[in-house]
């Protein structure tokens, strides 16, 4: 395996807001990867991006088959409402997931938790106990 | 009379379609909210592209429920009857969106992000101070499901500002599959075929649980959404419904059955 890659996310993908986009950037950061033969990326989301959690989705699944393969995928994040979705896709696939802050050095582990089983179930009601909201 | 996600349904259950045309009578309404808008619409589309052309006793003239229902071209958008088009004055809709227009979508892989952009322009003209990014998200969620899951061609969104309450809203509705028949296309969840809708709905809402083996967040960000913004999401898919707002999460059984699935998510202004 080769050294570390550095990527921007606006060089995998233009458009953010989706699962399909995600999927593409996956590839493309996939195909990326293989080129170089990395053995760590760093992927850097810029603070302007607006990403949606369907398309850290993609990216986070195909961390975590990187990270099988022996990539480690280390995401830079701008903020902290990335850093949610990122947390929130880890906790839905269950996988760990490596993240930095921009600026920081420290790279730190989400670790996948299973937030919904804390959740109770909806109550089964009549429409008409539905609070108003006009 | 107020039309809204409560009243809908027992409305539409009282049109009588065993008539040729049935009568749709708005005559005593006051106000209509943006999920009933949307819900009567594609009960009447559905209706119409079964051969029924609705009798519709308008609000009076000088309402401005009927001025309402004129400017986001309701009956021309859903009841097809030229006739009806000519005496309301209404135009197809060809104009840039404003915040009271509906906008008929086709389904695409790239229709989220198309109307996500859609909304990010009107919210950008206007003066309405939500979390873009979530309406955003949101948008594109919504739009993406119908595509990716409705079967049918055509749904329809539309976007609303309530001044008063200090809320923005997001609805889309189709006349597709609905959730239950979808999530029984998956062998894992076809036991849902024989219990409510209700309960298909809610079963929808967990995360990864879709008729496909990738996906089944849509739904899941938006109550993630409702709950971490303090915003309220109303959804109904044949004769089951599901609420979540205000701290409290609900589902049932409405009063009519209509095909597909109809949605709409309420922000917070900040």
């Amino acid at each position: 395996m080769g050294g570390t890659l550095d990527v921007r996310l606006d060089e995998v993908a233009q458009r953010t807001m989706t699962r399909a986009r995600g999927k593409e950037a996956a590839r493309a950061l996939r195909d990326r990867v293989r080129a170089v033969q990395a053995s760590r990326v760093y992927l850097r989301i810029s603070a302007n991006s607006v990403i949606s959690t369907s398309f850290v989705d993609e990216l986070v699944q195909e961390a975590a088959a990187m990270e099988r393969d022996g990539t480690e995928v280390v995401f830079i994040v701008p903020d902290g409402q990335t850093l949610r979705k990122l947390q929130t896709s880890a906790a839905w696939r269950r996988v760990a997931c490596r993240y930095r802050y921009q600026g920081e050095e420290e790279v730190r582990t989400l670790q996948p938790s299973n937030v919904r089983d804390a959740t109770p179930a909806p109550q089964a009601a009549a429409k008409s106990e539905l609070p108003a909201e006009f | 009379m107020n039309l809204s996600f409560q009243s809908i349904d027992t409305f539409c259950a009282g049109i009588d379609l065993a008539q040729d045309r049935p009568v749709v009578d708005l005559s005593l309404l006051e106000f209509v909210e943006l999920f009933a808008v949307i819900y009567l619409g594609q009960f009447i589309r559905y209706h119409n592209r079964r051969g029924k052309l609705f009798q519709v006793k308008m609000p009076p003239e000088d309402s401005r429920v009927r001025k309402y229902l004129a400017r986001i071209r309701f009956w021309e958008r859903f009841n097809f009857s030229a006739e009806m088009v000519k005496r309301e004055g209404m135009l197809r809709f060809t104009s840039p969106t404003s915040l009271n227009d509906i906008v008929d979508l086709l389904p695409h892989p790239y229709v989220g992000e198309e109307t996500s952009e859609l909304v990010r322009e009107v919210l950008a003209r206007s003066s309405v101070r939500v979390d873009t990014d979530a309406v955003l998200e949101v948008a594109a969620e919504l739009c993406d499901n119908f595509a990716q899951h409705a079967r049918t061609d055509l749904a329809t969104l539309a976007v609303q500002y309530y001044p008063k309450i200090r809320q923005f809203a997001v609805a889309v509705g189709d006349c597709g599959l609905g959730i239950r028949q979808t999530l029984c296309e998956n062998p894992e969840y076809a036991y849902l075929g024989a219990r409510t809708h209700a309960e298909a709905i809610v079963k929808a809402f967990e995360p990864m649980v879709s008729r496909r083996k990738e996906g089944g967040t849509g739904l899941t960000i938006l109550r993630d959404c409702a709950l971490r913004l303090g915003g309220s999401l109303r959804l109904a898919s044949n004769d089951g419904f599901y609420y979540i707002g205000e701290g409290r999460e609900l589902m049932g059984k409405q009063a009519c059955e209509l095909p597909g699935v109809q949605v709409e998510m309420l922000f917070p202004e900040e």
